[in-house]
């Protein structure tokens, strides 16, 4: 039996548009599920450089320039190290810390250009689902698959929920780029999550938020910024979304937010204000979209491939946004996959094995992001020392580019590795009792 | 650098960064920087910038504990064994 499609995609945000685009590309036939109307709005809003030569690749980019999204040009930190020091007279000193770094510092390979973007994501995923459709994907808005039939060895079958009709489309294999929505990770039952994290993030937009009065420096105002809170496991991020609109987070651990037994608005107010200058700032902006709170996107999946199926982006891994990954990993699995993709359809064979170069490469690079993420939670004064030393400057910028899918594992990394050890073994080091509480098992998980 | 050098650079940056009016004019080499809390994690950090940016000498911050910063005694010791190190390994290469 004929296939109605080469390939069927899940989802239709960066990850699965991304895919369609290359394999229409490539001369494949290709569908696009999306259960949204877009646009729609989405979390996830500030880029690393990493997504640029992926745009470039798809011929999106100049769609992506000229939308005129605000450029990222780095990121920073800020600190107020305020644990009291009530001895000497120093009780409730705040000394005021930032780090920053700008991708202008690293050459990064396949990138021409010294920024990134702040993108509203709801335009964002459209403009790109769009462009799939222009490069002859065929897109389909408000049609939801509701579950996949591998049982005859030659297809799969979806079912596809459309105008509130039940469909079945037939396609050579699957592709699922459903997000957190982990249609098929749910499905075949491979979705595990996370021994360590179970994070949770409060975010909103305010326009006319005053991004200069908490820069150190006004030429980073278009940074992201990452503001550390005096509680533990805790930061806000601040990302440009316009020139007068800004997207604010809070993100902790799940627990920290189940036990301050507020609404969401209570506790975004109450986690900010332990940073006071911070809340001024926000006090005197305006609040322009109702809080939202995300959960549950801390996990892994046994498997991101399988006969006729690939799992890419969100769907397949996500834990936490402290290093603005997620787009840049959407975007890469999409590209990694893709290439995998297209040369089983060429041989006319959708087994699993095809998708070996895939695998391989996506668990290497996602397994350096769980590394980092595991460390800046263990210990974020490390990461930020690490900022600043011009040994590992330049290796810590490679990660925060999102330039990992390539190459030797990074040495900051083996380096970061040694003095966690150090310092977890040593109850007289001054780091140790800033130790976080998550503690990643010594054997990272495998997956 | 002598011993004496670093102890007077960290007692000018410490005192100037970290303390004010009379706890700066009390700063001397043997003063408790850890018990006092004159030191915190993140002063650890902003002192290890200085002395590798303006002393040139890194220190491994697995070394940064209750032992070797203890005063700006130790420390200066600590430090001039670094620069003697160093100095040393010039010489070889
Ligand atoms: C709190 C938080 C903050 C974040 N901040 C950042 C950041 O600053 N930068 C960054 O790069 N990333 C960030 N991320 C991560 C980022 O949001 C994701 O990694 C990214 O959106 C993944 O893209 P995707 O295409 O895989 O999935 P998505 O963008 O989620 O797209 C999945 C699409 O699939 C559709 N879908 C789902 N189920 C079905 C179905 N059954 N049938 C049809 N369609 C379906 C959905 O409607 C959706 O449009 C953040 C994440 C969180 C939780």
């Amino acid at each position: 039996m004929k296939a109605d499609f080469d390939v069927a995609i899940i989802g239709g945000g960066p990850a699965g548009s991304t895919m369609a685009s290359y394999l229409a590309r490539a001369g494949l036939s290709v569908v696009v599920f999306e259960g949204e109307t877009f646009p729609r709005p989405h979390v996830g809003e500030s880029l690393v450089p990493a997504t640029t030569p992926v745009l470039h690749e798809i011929g999106a980019l100049e769609k992506i320039d000229e939308a005129g999204f605000p450029k990222k040009y780095g990121a920073s930190w800020t600190s107020a190290e305020s644990r009291d020091i009530p001895r000497m007279g120093y009780s409730g000193l705040s000394h005021g810390w930032t780090a920053d770094i700008a991708f202008v510092e690293r050459d990064q390979p396949g990138v021409d250009r010294d920024y990134t973007f702040h993108v509203d994501r709801g335009r964002f995923d459209a403009i790109l689902l769009r462009h799939a459709d222009e490069q002859g994907a065929t897109v389909l808005n408000g049609a939801r698959v509701l579950k996949v039939d591998f049982d005859d060895p030659e297809l799969v079958r979806l079912t596809v929920r459309l105008a509130a009709k039940e469909t079945d489309y037939t396609a050579r294999m699957v592709v699922d780029a459903s997000g957190r929505g982990t249609l098929l990770g749910r499905q075949l039952k491979v979705k595990v999550a996370d021994p360590v994290f179970d994070q949770y993030a409060v975010h909103t937009w305010f326009e006319g938020l005053d991004r200069t009065a908490i820069a150190a420096d006004a030429a980073q105002a278009d940074h992201i910024f990452v503001h550390f809170l005096p509680i533990k496991d805790t930061w806000v991020w601040q990302i440009p979304i316009t020139d007068t609109i800004t997207s604010i987070g809070v993100v902790t651990q799940k627990k920290r937010f189940a036990a301050a037994a507020k609404d969401r608005e209570g506790f975004f107010w109450d986690f900010v204000s332990s940073r006071p200058e911070l809340r001024d700032a926000l006090g005197n902006a305006e609040r322009i979209r109702e809080f939202k709170a995300e959960g549950d996107y801390s996990y892994a999946m046994k498997q991101i491939c399988g006969d006729r199926f690939v799992l890419i982006g969100d769907a397949a891994r996500f834990v936490d946004p402290i290093f603005s990954s997620g787009v840049s990993v959407a975007l890469n699995s999409a590209r990694i996959a893709a290439q995998d993709i297209i040369a089983a359809h060429e041989a006319g064979d959708f087994a699993k094995k095809r998708f070996e170069t895939y695998e391989t490469k996506l668990r290497r690079a996602v397994r350096y992001w769980y590394e980092f993420i595991s460390i800046y939670y263990r210990l974020n004064v490390l990461f930020t020392a690490f900022v600043q030393d011009p040994r590992y400057r330049i290796d810590v910028l490679k990660m925060l580019q999102g330039d990992v899918y390539d190459g030797e594992e990074p040495k900051a990394l083996a380096a970061m590795r040694e003095i966690v050890a150090e310092v977890e073994g040593n109850p007289g080091h001054l780091w140790h009792p800033y130790l976080g509480t998550l503690r990643a098992p010594a054997s990272a998980p495998g997956f | 650098m002598t011993e004496e050098d670093y102890v007077s650079a960290l007692v000018t940056f410490i005192g100037e960064e970290f303390l004010q009016g009379d706890d700066r004019d009390r700063l001397n080499d043997v003063s408790p920087l850890m018990e006092s809390g004159v030191l915190d994690s993140l002063r650890v950090a902003l002192l290890l910038t200085y002395i590798r940016d303006e002393l040139g000498l890194y220190v491994s911050p697995a070394k940064i504990d209750i032992d070797h910063f203890k005063d700006i005694r130790t420390i200066a010791g600590m430090l001039h064994e670094l620069s003697l190190e160093n100095n040393a390994q010039k010489e070889k290469a």
